[in-house]
């Protein structure tokens, strides 16, 4: 009996025992109910394909910190480390596709380069208007959307340094535009190619003050406390959050993907101030924990209003827009220029008719929100405007002049309604950035705006009360 | 002294001969012992069942046979995701047909595992045929799954991360190939096949019919499991582009193979039972490749009734899974792997039969509204059913507390149930 059983004790080669084997998927939902163990197994897994990308980012820009830091080396080893350790880092995480992150750098410089040469006055619109362009036919010319969707955080953070740079130069802000070699460094400096912020070329070239260290304990701490942050962050987005909330209730689901998605963006958001603050780039901090802060995940997850949202959820990102789109195209008039303003933002993320209807929505519902507040506000003679009131050591509202502050129980209340009414706007709104894959490897959500049309488009009736409430009011 | 050896060896062949007989007769669920492992730490045993103490158990190791015991020893924690695995698969097959006359009950039995859902193994009908489908998927899906939560010490998760399936054919796995520079840990399918392919089939070594129905069967079960296997992933980057992505191959709730597995039982397909007409080249082969089955080989030729061919010696290892099996309707197609097969018809589930084990209707609860197989109509086989009026204590009115409480009151109401006579 035993020898019988070696025998058949081998290795069955079943990668090729049969090729006649009619094998087909079926097409079954995936089933989303998670237990515990589950759950703590996707966080094991999480952690082990994150690991080992993340280390190697932060590997390079200590790296680059090193280089960065040393005074003896000359300029020009600087700034082509910096490219040569970019390159590298968007390779570890885009493998193939990568060479569209310097084909957009080294085309931008051209056009800019070209803009300088005819000495065109509208450098920064121009800019702009190029950059949309050259994003929106690389995303038609690569007929692999996997491929640009890996990129399309690369792009943008191009599109905005070239157009920061095109705006400085028509400003006199920069005198002329720098060498090709600088630029490089700049486009493709490893502390924010792949995971953002952004960052001005003035703090680039910043060179470091004496009293800057080449490792301190404080950028240490610093640097884990961000890398932990974001791991729990991607924790909560991938494995915990599915088990926390179960699809019982259908508003719980909406908020659910909503903060899921939003756990994802803190994740990338806290991992970019990590590599950022290991290169040493941006070392003015803006806060005394984090160090320099790219996000503030609880005026976002607690608001008060969108507006705060609008500015906390990506910190670099709106300074960036503040001072370069909306500055430029105040001159229409405000509301025009929200929305182009949006428009623009979403255009140079490329072509995602989800992501733009998101922003078009939020800069509307945003808007619509700050001029109630602010009529109420003023009707009411109360602390309930869209953004905080200064309030001195007595109690008085320094920016507005209320009467009423936050000490009144019923201003508390109506500013807590606002800010619950809030997180059911960002519940709607994030709900359709939900970035699961399906099996095929696409996005899943090809019916664009199914998912706020399952929920009735609640969201824009209530902006759309909110805005009726508001003429009324005026009058 | 040469006519008292060759007398001796007569009768030894003799012997043989007639075992090997008897044998085929009696055991033909002989590969199917091992199921009384999910019984095992039950009732006989009063102190729990920790994972440790799992392969200590002499009572386990009764239900085992000696590859089995191999394996098991050769794989620590093993034995414990093969238990899970058939308990779940009594759950899933109660769960799937709790509405049908035959709801497959289960008994406990521990000495002799294959009677663990009664006798009714015994024939070769779709209730078995689905028993054996549904162990053999569990015991997949409880590996592939016990690797990946790293349980079992001789595997890991899958890093490969190549999801093809195995059996896809090379074009169309050349398409489907996708680069995945960091995979991550799946659930490990391939070990998990593997593993329940040895285990699980190793009784199954005979030439009859049966035998090969309970091997298609059981790796139909293992296909199914294979196929459900999926792929997630989630996107992180800037404003939802992809920079860091987190992809793991995951099996799916076993619910979902328990549905697919049922909907494939109701499509059964029957394989020839009876056919006198024998496929002599067929045969032919059966005998030259497999020399070490030769004393069988005669015994069950005249059973034999479906063709079963090899390739060639070279790989002989393989030959107990090339067979091809003819439906008992030779209009309808020959069964795919994945589908379920059996050749006897089954048995009614409305009367009580000790024979085989089933225990009838009588009593059991349907719903007279119904007019699906959970009707009474049909459960209880046309005899009637007793209506009754029960007082029933439910917990009502839930409300959702926050944070993350439930608090529900309690409500009596009447129900009334309907019982088959």
């Amino acid at each position: 009996m035993s020898n019988k059983d070696l025998l058949y004790y081998e290795d069955y080669d079943i990668d090729n025992y049969d090729d006649s084997f009619e094998y087909s998927y079926d097409d079954h939902e995936l089933t989303s109910s998670y237990d515990l163990s589950d759950t703590f197994n996707c966080g094991k897994t999480v952690l082990k394909q994150i690991s080992q990308q993340i280390f190697y980012l932060i590997l390079i820009n200590f790296i680059y910190r090193l280089i960065r830091q040393t005074a003896l080396l000359p300029e020009f080893l600087k700034h082509l480390s910096s490219s040569l350790l970019g390159f590298l880092s968007t390779f570890i995480f885009f493998t193939n596709g990568n060479y569209y992150v310097i084909l957009l750098a080294f085309i931008s410089y051209g056009f800019l380069k070209l803009l300088q040469f005819y000495n065109v006055r509208r450098k920064g619109i121009l800019s702009i208007a190029f950059q949309i362009i050259t994003i929106f036919s690389c995303e038609i010319i690569e007929r692999d959307t996997t491929i640009w969707q890996n990129l399309r955080g690369s792009a943008l953070i191009i599109s905005m340094k070239t157009i920061s740079l095109a705006f400085d130069i028509g400003s006199n802000k920069l005198n002329k535009l720098p060498a090709i070699y600088v630029y490089a460094g700049y486009m493709l400096c490893p502390a924010n190619v792949v995971l953002g912020p952004f960052v001005s070329y003035t703090s680039y070239c910043q060179t470091s003050p004496k009293t800057f260290k080449l490792v301190s304990l404080k950028v240490f701490f610093q640097a884990f406390l961000n890398s932990l942050m974001s791991i729990v962050f991607i924790f909560l987005s991938t494995c915990f959050l599915n088990y926390l909330l179960s699809d019982d209730v259908s508003f719980f689901v909406t908020y659910r993907d909503a903060l899921i998605f939003r756990c994802s963006h803190y994740f990338v958001s806290f991992m970019s101030v990590a590599c950022l603050i290991i290169s040493g780039i941006d070392y003015r901090s803006s806060s005394e924990v984090f160090g320099y802060q790219v996000t503030r995940p609880l005026d976002i997850e607690l608001p008060r209003s969108l507006v705060p949202v609008v500015i906390s959820w990506n910190i670099p990102i709106h300074l960036w827009i503040k001072s370069y789109i909306f500055e430029n195209l105040k001159r229409y008039g405000k509301f025009k220029a929200i929305i182009l303003t949006y428009l623009i933002s979403s255009s140079l993320h490329g072509l995602n008719v989800q992501l733009a209807a998101v922003l078009l929505s939020i800069g509307i519902f945003s808007y619509v929100e700050f001029r109630l507040r602010n009529l109420l506000a003023e009707i009411l003679d109360a602390c309930i405007a869209a953004n905080k009131c200064l309030i001195d050591s007595k109690g008085c509202c320094i920016t507005k002049g209320h009467e009423f502050t936050t000490k009144l129980h019923w201003v508390k209340l109506i500013n807590f309604i606002f800010g619950v009414f809030t997180i059911v706007l960002l519940a709607y709104l994030g709900v359709l950035l939900d970035t699961s894959i399906d099996g095929n490897n696409e996005f899943s959500l090809h019916t664009n705006l199914k998912k706020w049309y399952d929920l009735n488009f609640f969201g824009h009736i209530i902006v759309l009360i909110w805005y009726i409430m508001y003429l009324i009011s005026k009058n | 002294m040469d006519m008292l050896k060759l007398l001796y060896l007569c009768i030894m062949v003799l012997y043989v001969h007639a075992d090997a007989e008897k044998q085929s007769k009696q055991n033909r669920g002989r590969g199917s012992i091992w199921w009384g492992i999910a019984k095992a730490g039950e009732p006989n045993n009063i102190s729990p069942v920790t994972p440790t103490h799992i392969y200590m158990d002499p009572a386990i190791h009764a239900t085992l046979r000696r590859k089995q015991r191999r394996l098991a020893r050769e794989n620590p924690g093993v034995l414990a995701a093969i238990a899970k695995g058939a308990n779940m698969a009594i759950s899933e097959c109660q769960h799937q047909f709790r509405n049908r006359r035959w709801n497959c009950t289960t008994r406990n039995f521990l000495q002799r595992g294959k009677n663990l859902f009664g006798k009714i193994v015994d024939r070769g009908c779709r209730e078995t045929a689905f028993i054996y489908a549904m162990t053999s998927a569990a015991v997949t899906h409880s590996i592939a799954r016990a690797c990946s939560e790293g349980s079992i010490e001789s595997c890991t998760c899958d890093w490969s991360h190549q999801n093809e399936p195995p059996q896809a054919s090379k074009s169309e796995s050349v398409s489907d190939v996708r680069q995945w520079e960091w995979g991550g840990c799946s659930d490990n399918i391939v070990f998990g096949y593997k593993l329940a392919r040895e285990f699980v089939d190793t009784g199954e070594r005979g030439r009859s019919l049966r035998e090969k129905m309970n091997l298609h069967n059981n790796e139909a079960g293992r296909v199914h499991v294979q196929a459900e296997m999926r792929e997630e992933c989630k996107c992180h980057g800037m404003s939802g582009s992809c920079s860091v992505k987190t992809c793991w191959m995951r099996l799916p709730n076993f619910r979902v193979i328990g549905d697919s597995l049922k909907d494939r039982f109701d499509a059964a397909t029957k394989i020839q039972a009876n056919n006198n007409v024998r496929n002599n080249n067929n045969e032919n082969q059966i005998m030259r490749n497999n020399r070490r089955g030769n004393k069988n080989a005669n015994s069950n030729s005249a059973r034999e009734t479906n063709s079963v061919h090899g390739r060639g010696h070279n790989q002989r290892k393989q030959n107990r899974y090339r067979f091809s099996l003819k439906p008992f309707n030779a209009d309808h197609k020959p069964p795919t792997t994945k589908d379920l097969v059996y050749f006897e018809q089954s048995p009614g589930f409305c009367e009580k039969n000790l024979r085989l084990g089933i225990l009838g209707t009588h009593g059991r609860q349907c719903n007279d509204t119904s007019i699906g197989v959970d009707g009474c109509d049909i459960l209880c086989c046309g005899r009637g059913y007793r209506t009754q009026e029960v007082t029933v204590i439910e917990r009502c009115a839930c409300t959702f507390h926050w944070c993350c409480e439930v608090k529900c009151k309690k409500c009596i109401t009447k129900k009334t149930i309907h019982t088959c006579l």
